[in-house]
């Protein structure tokens, strides 16, 4: 009887819709309210990068590597610059680290604000929004402070970085960040307390831990599952091996856990940044510039704000690279997260798909799909040179 | 004749269509502005001082707009049920005492009134309904479930004052309310609790947060309204509102009322300006819930208006009753 009051809706979000800030498309199967199944499809923002690095000398590939993904840009740089140095065999000097490690942190920062006042918006609490990103506007002031842009700093090099702080910038600094810390703690209850946030996110989008493990999610999404990751205290990279902070997870395992994991790691990113650059160590902030690469192969792993970030190279001398992988958050994450929307209902989709922190133009790279059968397929790099002779 | 001629100029300059389409756009001015300012946004600024003109660029520029027919759609139906929607609120201002002296009144009205609102908001129902877009459909069906969930509560709630003051007719609950709440203290706590009340169910009868599912944005778009354009958005935006203006109106003029009985014309300009604070204050609440709550699920707000609205609003009907025959 109940079959024949509803018919299945094909409820198409995308590539153009009011919850994506980005093109991506997903295709739901709607029940009544409650969604039978969901398939992504993605690929709109497909730019050619990897293959663009092989184009460009090392130095280029560090503005093309921030380009990957603009909120996260200093995560891609630092990975980037990690994995060359590793293949040209150099280390920063300590004091490029932490600055590395400080820059990196308020990118943090201002990353999960950002996912927080979007979160915000998609569960249509507007004015959480407008104040949350009022309250990043500090966070934006401090990294335009510290490397001279706000959003795209190009502040990691080969070997180091390129600005370095004096000591008036670190007192600035470190008078802001109390304020910051005051109002994502003002947040951090409104996240906790609110009913009307509580009623939309708990519960919602459970992902056990053992799916979490099994999917291999990264990142916040995989600490809010009670998965214990975090690149930055498992494999240290930058000066994260002397900075002590706490890796959050909670075991809640829904979209409310992945909230509020991002904003107590914003108050954790807080005091790492204190703690770097009070004990900010002096010396050179950079080596002597290295154009050529010993052929050789190297990775880097960074935890960037979505999770794990992977770079891949293989460099057969040369000022250019062979080939260089990428590996974004986004990518693993999106596969579990199109299993979470199964048998929630349509108002639930957009605090999901937001919970994931979706970050489709990282994602989009060499994943080619077919149009016609909507199945996405990865495409060999042998296949991909066959392809371009042809 | 003379009455007549009068009737015609009361529906078409006061308070029928003319004063309902300013006080409309005033309205959503107004609306707009409080929640830019409570989103620490500037709101509107850029026509006229502060941007009151917004609103009336607005309309005139969507007046200009291609209107666009979805294939399979009965476009002529659709601009009927809007042109009717519009209408049925412009009609409701003729019941409402904004000079101390509704145009039309008749012993009942205070039923009718909120069952014509209804009504509306079920054409416009019909007309999302039409356009047959799986966002449209699914905006309409919320909009249907959330009107049904929305009679009882919203009934019996405006049965209350006519408990207290023992009549039916808007215009003499408008003028008797305060002085009876004074003689029968008693009668206040009900009606504060009637007022909590009513701040959720009108919140949801305008559709705004945390119960403006029928046009989720993040989730189905523009819900019932995806796929308007042209003149038809225009109207419709226009219809809901005078929507928001009619009903806050009506909600004042009975649960807070204190009209001026007198005839003189000063008695009428001061009543005029009485009842506008009043239901300003009305959408100041409104505002105010809507920009502190996030929308809430269809499911969880039935839920909501089933087990728990719905029940404390015939119990505090139940309640009234008990309370005025003891006085």
């Amino acid at each position: 009887m109940e079959g024949s009051l509803t018919s299945i809706i094909n409820l198409i979000f995308g590539p153009q819709h009011p919850a994506l800030h980005e093109p991506e498309l997903f295709r739901f199967k709607v029940e009544g309210e409650i969604v039978v199944k969901a398939e992504p499809r993605i690929g709109y923002v497909h730019r050619g990068i990897e293959k663009l690095f092989e184009k460009n000398t090392y130095i280029k590939g560090i503005y093309l590597s921030e380009r990957i993904c603009g909120i996260c840009n200093v995560a891609h740089t630092v990975c980037y610059c990690q994995v060359v140095e590793n293949v040209m065999n150099i280390e920063p000097p300590p004091r490029a680290k932490y600055l590395r490690a400080v820059v990196h942190e308020l990118n943090r920062i201002h990353s999960h604000l950002l996912l927080l006042g979007v979160a915000a918006e998609e569960l249509g609490f507007d004015t959480l929004f407008m104040l949350i990103w009022r309250d990043r506007e500090l966070v934006m002031d401090l990294i335009e402070l510290i490397t001279g842009n706000r959003v795209m700093s190009a502040f990691n090099t080969i070997g180091g970085v390129r600005r370095d702080v004096n000591a008036e910038t670190i007192e600035k600094v470190l008078k802001v960040l109390p304020k910051l810390e005051e109002r994502v703690k003002y947040y951090r209850k409104v996240f906790e307390e609110d009913p009307t946030i509580r009623k939309r996110t708990v519960d919602v989008g459970i992902l056990p831990r053992r799916d979490a493990i099994r999917y291999c999610v990264v990142g916040p999404m995989a600490r809010g599952s009670a998965v214990d990751v975090d690149i930055r205290r498992d494999i240290p990279y930058a000066a994260y091996d002397e900075i002590p902070f706490n890796v959050i997870v909670r075991d809640e395992c829904d979209v409310w856990a992945r909230l509020m994991v991002r904003v107590d790691e914003v108050l954790e990113s807080i005091n790492i940044v204190r703690y770097a650059l009070e004990h900010l160590p002096s010396g050179q902030i950079r080596l002597p510039l290295k154009r050529s690469a010993p052929p050789g192969e190297a990775i880097s792993r960074v935890e960037a704000p979505r999770g794990e970030l992977l770079y891949h190279l293989v460099s057969k001398g040369g000022i250019t690279p062979y080939r260089l992988k990428v590996r974004t958050p986004t990518l693993a994450n999106l596969l579990a997260a199109s299993k979470l929307f199964e048998g929630h209902t349509i108002a639930d989709i957009p605090a999901i798909l937001v919970s994931i922190d979706p970050c489709f133009a990282c994602t989009d790279r060499v994943t080619l799909v077919d149009v016609k059968s909507g199945k996405s397929t990865k495409v060999s790099l042998r296949e991909l040179a066959r392809r371009g002779r042809e | 004749m003379n009455h007549v001629l009068l009737l015609i100029l009361q529906s078409l300059i006061f308070p029928g269509f003319i004063f309902v389409f300013f006080l409309a756009l005033f309205v959503e001015w107004f609306e707009r502005k409080l929640t830019g300012r409570m989103e620490n946004r500037m709101g509107p600024t850029y026509t006229g001082p502060h941007g009151i003109l917004q609103p009336f660029a607005d309309f005139i520029k969507l007046l200009q707009k291609e209107t666009i027919d979805v294939v399979s759609m009965v476009p002529q139906v659709i601009d009927l049920l809007i042109v009717l929607a519009l209408s049925i609120y412009i009609f409701c201002a003729l019941f409402i005492p904004y000079t101390g002296n509704s145009v039309l009144s008749f012993r009942g009205d205070i039923i009718l009134v909120p069952l014509l609102l209804g009504l509306a908001s079920g054409f416009l129902y019909f007309a999302g309904l039409l356009t047959k877009n799986a966002l449209t459909v699914i905006g309409a069906l919320r909009l249907l479930l959330q009107v049904v969930a929305l009679d009882i509560p919203m009934i019996s709630l405006i049965a209350l004052p006519a408990i207290f003051t023992g009549s039916l007719t808007i215009e003499k609950i408008s003028h008797i309310m305060p002085y009876c709440l004074i003689k029968q203290p008693l009668l206040i706590p009900v009606w504060l609790i009637a007022l909590l009340l009513l701040a959720i169910t009108e919140q949801a009868e305008i559709e705004r947060n945390p119960f403006s599912m029928p046009h989720a944005e993040t989730e189905i778009v523009a819900g019932y309204l995806t796929e308007f354009s042209g003149v038809r958005l225009a109207l419709v935006n226009l219809a809901r509102d005078a929507q928001l203006a009619v009903t806050s109106s009506f909600v004042a003029s009975i649960f807070i009322g204190g009209l001026l009985t007198s005839n003189v014309l000063t008695a009428k300009v001061i009543n005029v300006v009485i009842l506008l604070l009043e239901t300003f204050l009305v959408i100041f609440v409104a505002t105010e819930i809507k920009c502190i709550t996030a929308r809430l699920r269809i499911d969880i707000a039935l839920d909501f208006f089933w087990k728990y609205i719905i029940p404390s609003c015939i119990g505090l009907l139940l309640l009234a009753i008990v309370v005025k025959v003891i006085i």
